[in-house]
């Protein structure tokens, strides 16, 4: 998508940037957490951290759903692709990603049939061109990505397709900022919350950081402005006192989110009881699996599964990155053994990884930051 | 085609150095295009407010009368929905609210757009855009066009770095991949056809009530999760646009 310029106006950034210098307290550090990939992604490739002053400082959190499926996982994935007749389907993005040995790439090469898709209906197609074979779709994603998933089960059982199944990773987005917070590594002041998946679960799932650990959110689009906006409604809520979930991106997120969507995933998934997330361990409640009256399509229930636990290589520190403990190019690989081409991490694979966004933009120097003049900055000629 | 409407007004202090930073940007960005070889430009204009100066600069700029085509107000968005590809760019000078609505569905046609914002009156922080106004009436506003197309005129077309308008690899698996689509046709009720930068595609609209033709989707994995109102906002934005007065 090509960009509309209202977003990143310099002019108003500098509006923004001086709004944020003004109401930050200089005797107190703040630390936000942006929660999702994308934020990551805007944040670096625009430059904002070098606009911030020092003691406002930006975290990255685990709202990358490629980065946080654990090794294992993708073995199970691999396997099941491996398995005479199965034509395995995936977005793009888990097609890199690192298992123990192999990657799905690397399995496409050796002769399984991996095909990427656009969208699960893609693969729900290919089920019903080529009966002879098994179609399975590798559901990977928040709650955004959940419901077009939970739309073609619903088809599929409706086709009464019996060679259609889906391997489930979906997760969620409020266990692993409970998990974060109860982590005593952790320090945060407030969170710059997900923009699209708010779009479906609205935003009274995040009451309970606010009322139960004091700190705001606000629901933040993805342009730089918006994530400028964002941290300047952060600031202002420390500076009043306040702690309350605020919604920035009003053009996109209703308070009460998507009702049809959310009343699909009840009928489609149940909550699991815990789900293993890279980084993070295991995290009760914090992923969905195919309920019981759709488990004929439930690929987990159709194959026999490996769903062998795997450590991640020792050099590799996406755990910590994806928890804020460190930033990317504090990780002993980052930009060495670890790079975009060569990746050890999933950080590293997906587009919208810390140590992607951060590799690919924001190298920039530091003695940028504190700098005056927005204009000279990447967002200025982006 | 060039069909400027009207006489120019006057362009008033062309010295660069009066000249705000947001229109000296703005001549800034559009030369960039220019340079950048960009092979049609559509500017779009509010019925009432005079462009005859930006328009003559981006012709003269050109160096080809039939690359820039103005258009204007309603008329023009009908048209604009017909006529443009994601190779162009559209240069949209609006007031709100036709300003948000407009911009919002150029993203989902897909062409590189330059908004110039005119009027009196803030647009909601978080809404639509945060860009501060700098004209409160129509007589401003033309001279701020002149002024805008004076500085174009002055700086030629080989200056700067090249615009990047690419938003760059994105992650499907990822929430953030959603889209703003325009319904093109109702196929049935749980299908439409829709426009997106990358052409028509078939989008799902089980997750939302049913859209009608140029009804705007938020689109995630060709499947509807949204429908989206330029016009909507909440109380929450109260706060925000709080803070921003204070700025």
């Amino acid at each position: 998508m090509k960009y509309v310029d209202e977003y990143r106006d310099p002019e108003a950034a500098q509006a923004l940037v001086r709004a944020i210098r003004a109401v930050a307290d200089p005797d107190r550090h703040l630390k936000f957490m942006e929660i999702c990939g994308g934020h990551t992604h805007t944040i670096y490739r625009h430059g904002i951290e070098q606009l911030l002053p020092d003691h406002v400082e930006l975290v990255h959190g685990p709202g990358c759903p490629v980065c946080v499926i654990p090794m294992g996982r993708v073995d199970d994935a691999i396997h099941l692709a491996e398995q005479p007749g199965v034509v395995f389907t995936s977005f793009g993005d888990m097609m890199r990603v690192p298992g123990s040995e192999r990657s799905l790439l690397d399995a496409k090469a050796a002769g399984a049939d991996v095909r990427m898709v656009y969208s699960p209906m893609d693969a729900l197609k290919i089920a019903q061109a080529e009966p002879d074979k098994q179609v399975v779709f590798f559901a990977v994603g928040f709650e955004t990505t959940a419901p077009s998933t939970a739309v073609t089960v619903q088809r599929a059982d409706a086709l009464g397709l019996d060679n259609f199944s889906v391997f489930v990773n979906h997760v969620t987005i409020g266990p692993p900022l409970r998990a974060i917070l109860d982590d005593d590594e952790m320090d945060l002041d407030g969170f710059i919350g997900p923009g699209h998946v708010s779009t479906v679960i609205g935003n009274e799932p995040y009451q309970f950081v606010p009322a139960e650990y004091g700190l705001p959110i606000v629901t933040t689009g993805f342009e730089p402005l918006d994530v400028l906006q964002a941290i300047h409604m952060l600031l202002v809520q420390h500076a009043e006192g306040r702690c309350e979930v605020e919604n920035q991106y009003t053009r996109v997120v209703r308070d009460e989110g998507n009702p049809r969507a959310l009343a699909i995933l009840d009928d489609v998934f149940d909550v699991v009881d815990t789900f293993e997330w890279r980084g993070l361990g295991w995290i009760p409640g914090s992923a969905l699996q195919v309920a019981e009256k759709y488990a004929h399509l439930d690929a987990e229930q159709r194959f026999s599964m490996p769903g062998v636990r795997v450590e991640d290589p020792p050099a590799c520190e996406c755990g910590e990155v994806l928890k804020g403990v460190i930033k990317p190019w504090e990780c002993g690989v980052f930009g060495t053994a670890c790079t975009p081409e060569t990746p050890i991490g999933t950080c590293m694979v997906s587009s919208e990884g810390a140590c992607a966004a951060y590799y690919n933009f924001g190298r920039l120097n530091t003695a940028d930051r504190e700098h005056d003049d927005v204009t000279a900055l990447p967002m200025a000629a982006s | 085609m060039s069909t400027a409407t009207s006489a120019p007004a006057s362009t008033g202090d062309l010295s660069p150095t009066t000249l705000p930073s947001t229109d000296a940007l703005a001549a800034d960005r559009l030369a960039q295009h220019l340079a950048a070889g960009a092979t049609r430009w559509l500017l779009v204009v509010d019925p009432g407010l005079d462009a005859f100066a930006l328009a003559t600069a981006l012709d003269a700029a050109a160096d080809d009368p039939d690359r820039t085509t103005h258009l204007a107000g309603q008329v023009g968005l009908d048209r604009l929905r017909h006529d443009c590809t994601p190779d162009d760019v559209v240069v949209l000078v609006a007031t709100e609210p036709a300003a948000r609505d407009t911009s919002l569905r150029l993203t989902a046609w897909g062409p590189t757009t330059l908004l110039l914002p005119l009027g009196a009156t803030r647009p909601e922080p978080g809404l639509a855009h945060l860009v501060l106004p700098s004209a409160d009436d129509g007589r401003a506003a033309a001279a701020r066009l002149g002024r805008i197309g004076a500085r174009l005129a002055q700086r030629g077309v080989a200056a700067g770095p090249p615009p990047s308008g690419e938003r760059g690899e994105t992650c499907i698996t990822c929430a953030d991949e959603a889209i703003v689509a325009e319904v093109a046709t109702v196929t049935d009720e749980l299908t439409v056809t829709a426009r997106t930068p990358d052409g028509l595609v078939e989008v799902d609209t089980t997750l939302v009530e049913p859209p009608a033709v140029h009804d705007l989707l938020l689109v995630h994995a060709r499947t509807a999760i949204a429908v989206l109102d330029p016009t909507s906002h909440t109380a929450a934005t109260q706060h925000a646009r709080r803070g921003l007065d204070e700025a």
